[in-house]
């Protein structure tokens, strides 16, 4: 587990150093606030639209997050850091596990900021406090970084480096509406546990209406499950994988 | 096979199953708590299609901006970012009233299609909505030629119920003369009385019913003396101001004109009809102040 928990603290640490992340958190929470200007233009939607804006920003952020795991892994493949790091007593599974808790921290550090941010803007600019089905709707969001970080990382493992962000940014894209999917025979079969939904974690649709909290505490669960069969899945297929 | 190839495998297999399990139930517990969710479009925009109908919403107002008016040119164009944008979001209230009420005059069959979508919709935001009827009523007895006026009596009904006892005066008289006009009654003061005779028959007698118009029978004095005074003689007025001052005669109401009448009254103060007196002295016919007559000591009965 102390092994596990190195390769994550060293994973978070490295992201949540840059000063540049807290510069686009900065940026996203000024385009957050832009929104209450748009209440000529939206015809009086302005709160609508500051909602949306938020939640549409935190997604992009965490799905930013988690995409630098397709950076990352295969990087320290090709650079020879994995293998320095799996010389010591470390296995192959253990270092996955790690870089996949990592980037989970931080896109759920971040994740918080951001929402943080956007209640403050919202009250200061509406006078409403924290509304529960808001709050639930951004923690969706940041429990969505779960299973995204699962695409991730499997997907760095199975692809080649140059194609892995650009094919992770697209599926986790189109695993926003898989359920469309889930009505035709096969995909009915392995919807959920082979075919990721990432829309389970959207309500964005709905942020006024109150998803409730067994339904956030159930979707982070499938999200772990998930992430347990994806993993175990890298994990496989790195165990048969040459590395430098 | 290596014993931790094994594992892999058992351990992939259980998360699948697990995963396919939980993943259905969260589908449908999404689907029930969000209705609409299955009326969103399937074009797959990474889950922000409220995002997307938000900037199809401020494009269209900025297109709307840019017409003198909506007509046969550019209907078309109009129901079509229309459509896009409640593909998009079904629940957008405002751009389907707004819309609805811009397409009134151009398409008045269009703007009714986009309200009743809405109207029908599971959603708990707008099963409640009121305003969305009423605008298809208003629609199909304003705009559209022929009026429908049962169909507009049926959605103004339907806005009155979803008002929460309490509705809007405007809704109630809608829905009266347009329940009114669907029985083929031409003049606005008769049809009026007409529904409003309807909803309070329902109230009194055996049935003994809820109506959904408060104040039932003031409204329906009011409508009956407006009536008696611009169709004086008609029969069927006649006919409902004698059946109301008999069903309301321990209102104190004069039989003729439906006007009400205070204590010692022996005459309408309004028509000069006899009136059946109350509140006076057995003995002295003085009004009585109290338990006892003020002018000769006698005790009220």
């Amino acid at each position: 587990m102390n092994e596990i928990m190195a390769i994550a603290g060293s994973t978070w640490r490295r992201i949540l150093r840059m000063k540049v992340v807290y510069f686009l958190i900065v940026c996203v929470w000024i385009l957050i606030g832009s929104a209450m200007n748009y209440d000529i233009l939206s015809l009086g939607e302005e709160k609508e639209l500051m909602i949306d804006v938020s939640l549409l920003l935190n997604t992009i952020a965490i799905a930013l997050i988690v995409i630098s795991v397709t950076f990352e892994i295969p990087r320290e493949l090709h650079e020879g850091a994995a293998a320095t790091m799996l010389t010591k007593p470390l296995g192959r599974t253990q270092y996955l596990v790690g870089k996949f808790l990592g980037s989970v921290i931080t896109a759920i550090i971040i994740g918080l900021i951001i929402a943080a941010g956007f209640f403050v803007l919202f009250y200061m600019v509406f006078g409403e406090p924290l509304i529960i089905s808001l709050l639930q709707a951004h923690l969706l969001i940041i429990a969505s970084s779960i299973p995204m970080t699962a695409i991730a990382v499997l997907f760095s493992m199975i692809l080649p480096e140059m194609i892995t962000p650009i094919i992770t940014a697209i599926a986790l894209w189109f695993s926003f509406s898989t359920s469309h999917l889930a009505k035709y025979g096969f995909m009915k079969i392995i919807y959920g546990g082979v075919l990721p939904d990432l829309d389970l974690f959207n309500f964005k649709s709905a942020a006024m209406i109150t998803a409730g909290w067994s339904y956030v505490a159930m979707a982070a669960v499938w999200g772990a499950i998930f992430s347990v069969f994806a993993l175990t899945l890298s994990s496989l297929i790195f165990r048969f994988k040459d590395i430098k | 096979m290596k014993k931790t190839v094994v594992n892999h495998i058992i351990i992939m297999a259980i998360a699948i199953v697990a995963g396919g399990m939980l993943a259905k139930t969260l589908h449908e517990k999404q689907i029930s708590t969000i209705p609409s969710k299955s009326a969103i479009s399937g074009v797959p925009i990474g889950g922000f299609h409220k995002f997307a109908s938000d900037v199809k919403w401020m494009l269209f107002i900025n297109y709307m901006g840019s017409l003198q008016t909506i007509n046969e040119d550019n209907k078309d164009e109009v129901v079509k970012r229309l459509e896009q944008i409640i593909d998009l979001n079904p629940n957008f209230e405002q751009a389907i009233h707004m819309g609805a009420m811009s397409l009134s005059n151009a398409s008045p069959d269009q703007a009714v299609e986009f309200l009743s979508r809405a109207i029908a919709s599971e959603d708990p935001t707008l099963k409640k909505n009121w305003k969305l009827p009423f605008l298809a009523g208003f629609i199909l007895m304003h705009y559209k030629q022929p009026a429908q006026y049962s169909e507009a009596a049926r959605y103004f009904r339907m806005a009155l119920e979803r008002s929460e006892g309490k509705p809007e005066d405007y809704v109630i008289n809608s829905y009266l003369r347009a329940r009114g006009n669907a029985n083929g009654i031409k003049d606005a003061r008769l049809a009026l009385l007409d529904s409003l005779v309807f909803e309070w028959k329902k109230t009194s007698g055996d049935l003994m019913e809820t109506t959904i118009i408060p104040n039932i029978t003031e409204r329906l004095l009011v409508a009956a003396q407006a009536a008696r005074d611009s169709h004086p003689g008609d029969e069927k007025v006649t006919a409902i101001v004698t059946e109301v001052s008999a069903t309301l005669g321990d209102k104190h109401i004069c039989s003729s004109c439906l006007h009400s009448y205070g204590p010692g009254d022996n005459f309408c103060a309004h028509c000069g009809n006899k009136v059946k007196p109350y509140g006076q002295c057995s003995a002295c016919k003085h009004v009585l102040k109290g338990n006892f007559c003020s002018n000769c000591g006698v005790k009220a009965k």
